[in-house]
């Protein structure tokens, strides 16, 4: 079943197009990662499906319910992790979260209960009475998160959450996700941090530009995406006419020279990584040392569109 | 209403838990109301202090027309024949007692002493070790031949010299001189008028009594019970302190309305008005708890004088702090920034402030009406001192208006930020 499913989506102010006809299916039960440099249009995307930003054309649907109709309904079961910290840094992380519980309409002992759990879950039951301003950058992120799943969402927006933090908390928030997803809820994540959502994402959608340029699994995404595989080789005594000579072999598709090191770029479909290093033991070349590249994200990433992420 | 409940507790404690700039700013006003009320008082003051006449009566005439003319001035309450500290202390107390005295006249300006003679006289006005209980300020003196040039006075023969009665001002001051001259030249006037009288229509006397009071327009206070240094600036500073509300209506929109928080907020169930009645709510008692603090303080510590009719007191606190929460949150909608708005808020509470006569008691003519502390002053001084709850509740019905105003106009603004 779908969680999300949105329709020739458009969100266009005056004579900017933020999304651009977007039809997005998000299963129940997964974590989808949302990747797009900045300006990409996730934002905005992810305004328009918890219901803070109104649709210009098009159709969303969040956990089967139409969300110009029912959005008081909807935002009852999700919950909202926004990039920047929001709650209010002068109350104690306990009277935060009893704060955004109320909002979701939790009262008396369920309130209480659910607090502690959610602090529980953020590991910050401990600290609950110090004031959140008091807070490392990681256990505000912590509480922030707390703030979003007090009321136990099924469907949860993270935008950027570990934004920065350091490594253990980062590890730590990762962790959380996980278990969040185990016992049920459904994650909308967006990050600049390939390897988080290589770690934690079932599904990627990759924006440009406002439109959905890519969605699938991981694999799915590197086996349709990349063609071409990516090497470095080391050779002894390069010369100039060696690397020139390399570009000119069939399949090779890039190759830039660094002192003795050759970035290598080449299409299987013609030659393989294999044969060409094959090739080039054949002709007596003195291969120091290789290293074949496996495509992740950011190769798909960059393939898609011309630019690193984080760029 | 639940969520009405939870939204103005929670905006409570945000204000009360951060307590230390809280605890500074009613420190620093009550401060400043004791510094301007102590640097002002003499500001404040409405009498003149009873300026001391000497007088030496030499005229011998049998016709004895200077005594004529002290007697005369007695009825008046312009002059006493006894010296001023013979006055009986059982007299003095009768006057405290009764409140007699009360009524402006012109004996409470001025105090006589009879002066033996011109150098008497002279050294009472002159010298400087006399003591304070012997000092004149001026000494009237009736020559011996006063009478005889009195009755000798033709009025036909214009080459005559006029009658003068002479005033000689020692050590007194500019305004002891003026009053001295002022109660002279009126009653010289008086004289003059009557023989005019007297001359045309023979037999035929001035009025008595001239009824002044009814030439007189009253003001909205009166001028029997006016506050004193210490009472108007705990009144002005109150207003300022209120005023300051329009703080937490400015930081409170820009935090839960423009920020972060407001668009994590837009992602919960809660309504839109619901979150802004229980804000509002919280924000207008926060401040009006804060402006009873100022009255209890500056009232048990100060001795301000708060007046007995407290309803009307917390009737013109809460609107005053209705009109200052919805004038910040109407101001930072307008700007569409936090620290835009905040910034205006600070410059208009010290506009307001200084056009309703705040820090100095002025009058800055039309430009008061725009204030809205002009009408919350307007409304505690007539409830305190006038007794006149009618005005008090046209001026806090003039209040809710702003209130009114400023609310659409936030309302508009805000709807026209989500189109």
């Amino acid at each position: 079943m779908n969680i999300i499913e949105t329709s020739k989506l458009v969100k266009r102010y005056k004579n900017h197009t933020a999304v651009d006809r977007i039809d997005l299916d998000v299963r129940e039960g997964e974590v989808f990662g949302l990747l797009g440099p900045n300006g990409a249009g996730k934002s905005t995307l992810i305004g328009m499906l918890v219901g803070t930003l109104k649709v210009t054309e098009g159709s969303v649907r969040v956990l089967g319910k139409d969300i110009s109709r029912d959005s008081t309904a909807i935002k009852q079961d999700i919950g909202y992790v926004p990039q920047d910290l929001a709650f209010f840094e002068k109350l104690s992380a306990y009277d935060n979260v009893i704060y955004w519980g109320r909002l979701y309409g939790l009262e008396g002992p369920e309130l209480k209960s659910a607090v502690q759990e959610a602090l529980e879950f953020t590991g910050l039951w401990d600290r609950r009475k110090d004031t959140s301003e008091n807070f490392s950058g990681g256990m505000k992120r912590r509480l922030n998160i707390a703030c979003a799943i007090v009321h136990k969402p099924k469907l949860l927006f993270m935008d950027e959450p570990t934004v920065g933090v350091d490594p253990q908390s980062r590890n730590s928030i990762l962790e959380s996700i996980r278990k969040l997803n185990h016992n049920g809820t459904t994650v909308i994540y967006t990050s600049h941090y390939m390897e988080e959502v290589e770690a934690i994402c079932d599904r990627v959608g990759i924006m440009d530009f406002g439109k959905l340029i890519a969605v699938g699994t991981i694999d799915q995404l590197v086996t349709e995406t990349v063609k071409e595989e990516f090497a470095t080789i080391e050779i002894n005594n390069m010369s100039l006419q060696l690397a020139e000579a390399i570009k000119r072999i069939p399949g090779v598709t890039r190759c830039e020279r660094n002192q003795n090191v050759l970035d290598i770029q080449v299409n299987p479909a013609i030659m393989s990584t294999i044969q060409l290093l094959e090739m080039l033991i054949s002709k007596r070349i003195d291969i120091q040392a290789i290293n074949v590249e496996k495509p992740t994200l950011e190769t798909v990433f960059l393939t898609l569109t011309g630019k690193k992420l984080r760029d | 209403m639940r969520n009405i409940y939870y939204q103005f507790i929670h905006t409570l404690k945000c204000v009360f838990l951060d307590y230390k700039p809280l605890i500074s700013k009613i420190l620093t006003f009550s401060l400043v109301i004791l510094v301007l009320g102590s640097a002002f008082s003499d500001m404040f003051e409405s009498g003149l202090e009873p300026v001391t006449v000497g007088i030496l009566n030499e005229d011998t005439g049998k016709e004895k027309i200077a005594d004529g003319i002290i007697q005369v001035l007695e009825p008046l309450g312009t002059l006493s024949p006894k010296k001023a500290d013979d006055k009986d202390a059982e007299d003095e107390e009768e006057e405290e007692a009764t409140g007699a005295g009360a009524d402006v006249s012109i004996g409470e300006w001025m105090k006589v002493y009879n002066v033996k003679n011109e150098a008497d006289g002279r050294s009472m006005a002159c010298d400087k070790d006399i003591d304070e209980d012997h000092q004149i300020a001026a000494m009237i003196h009736f020559d011996k031949d006063f009478s005889k040039k009195v009755m000798e006075y033709d009025a036909e023969d214009e080459d005559q010299e006029p009658i003068s009665i002479s005033i000689k001002t020692g050590r007194s001051s500019q305004i002891d001189a003026t009053v001295v001259k002022c109660v002279f030249d009126t009653f010289a006037s008086s004289l003059n008028a009557d023989f005019a009288v007297q001359k045309h229509f023979p037999g035929k006397n001035l009025p008595q009594d001239l009824d002044l009071e009814k030439g007189y327009t009253k003001m909205e206070i009166n001028a029997e019970s006016t506050p004193d240094a210490m009472s108007y600036y705990a009144i002005a500073m109150l207003m300022m302190v209120l005023l300051y509300g329009a703080e937490y209506g400015c930081n409170t929109i820009a935090d839960d309305y423009l920020g972060v928080i407001g668009e994590r907020i837009k992602t919960t169930p809660i309504k839109r008005y619901q979150q802004y009645i229980g804000k509002m709510l919280g924000m207008i008692v926060s401040t009006t708890l804060q402006g009873i603090f100022i009255v209890l303080l500056t009232g048990l510590v100060y001795g301000a004088n708060w007046g007995n009719n407290y309803l009307a007191l917390l009737g013109v606190i809460i609107s005053m702090s209705a009109a200052s929460v919805t004038l910040g949150a109407c101001l930072c909608m307008i700007t569409r920034d936090g620290a835009r708005g905040q910034s205006l808020v600070s410059l208009l509470v010290i506009a307001c402030t200084f056009l309703a006569g705040g820090f100095i008691k002025i009058d800055m003519g039309p430009l008061k009406f725009i204030s809205p502390n002009y009408y919350a002053q307007t409304a505690m001084f007539n409830s305190i001192y006038n007794g006149d709850t009618g005005i008090a509740l046209q001026n806090i019905g003039i209040l809710w208006l702003f209130v009114l105003g400023a609310s659409v106009i936030a309302i508009l603004m805000s709807r026209r930020k989500r189109a």
